[in-house]
């Protein structure tokens, strides 16, 4: 058990959190902090990736004057992988003037910065993300699973 | 290393147009693939040629990048309903 693990229980024994929050925080450590290095945790880590982003758009039930329009669009977040080693292809002068277009639009961004580990992380995370808009009309859900 | 999708559903419904289509992508693949083989020779002399001008490295990895593009497109669905016109587009 490691120093992360420790203080979560911690708060948990002295109920300054919640047994749902203190699960929370168990599955946000990093897979090899709670299963040891190695495989193990690579495997897991991988296995958390999710594997599309969904969009869809659906009318509201409640409203029988709703439009029935519907959208279900799934992307496979593999293309994102593609598209990030069609970016490391680049060669070094179109870097430079991609980065120098893009600090004319006051953008100041350097994509040499991104790096596999980073999209790994960013894929992670895309499993927590969720966005719901209800308007009356229609509901919009953008989820990854 | 992904698979590329052999089918592709196309459903297009509206006014004019009834398409209803699975289109078979395999076909496609064999045909890029033979091209692909026979043009190696010519790629691999321009490789070469472009590789002290930053561009070669580009031409070489341009074939595993364009078969992963592909691969990744397999499971990827588009599908718009709106009253009586629906798009459809599956790559499986």
């Amino acid at each position: 058990m490691d120093n992360n693990q420790r203080k979560i229980l911690e708060m948990l024994a002295d109920k300054k959190i919640s047994v749902d929050e203190a699960e929370r925080l168990m599955s946000l450590l990093k897979p090899e902090d709670s299963s040891g290095t190695g495989s193990a945790g690579e495997t897991k880590q991988t296995k958390n990736l999710p594997k599309y982003l969904r969009v869809e758009v659906k009318p509201n039930s409640d409203n029988p004057a709703a439009p029935h329009d519907r959208v279900n669009i799934r992307v496979p977040l593999a293309l994102v992988r593609a598209g990030m080693k069609l970016g490391a292809m680049i060669p070094p002068d179109a870097y430079n003037q991609v980065d120098s277009a893009l600090k004319e639009k006051g953008i100041e961004f350097d994509w040499r910065n991104i790096k596999p580990e980073n999209l790994e992380e960013f894929l992670i995370c895309l499993n927590d993300l969720e966005v719901d808009v209800h308007n009356g009309q229609q509901t919009v859900h953008i989820y990854a699973e | 290393m992904s698979i590329p999708p052999c089918l592709m559903r196309l459903k297009i419904i509206n006014g004019r147009h009834h398409i209803n289509l699975w289109l078979p992508l395999f076909l496609a693949w064999i045909i890029l693939g033979a091209l692909a083989l026979a043009l190696s020779p010519l790629v691999a002399i321009l490789v070469l040629i472009l590789w002290p001008f930053g561009w070669g490295k580009v031409l070489l990895m341009s074939g595993p990048t364009f078969y992963n593009g592909i691969g990744a497109l397999r499971e990827m669905k588009i599908d718009i309903k709106k009253s009586e016109e629906v798009v459809l587009i599956y790559f499986r």
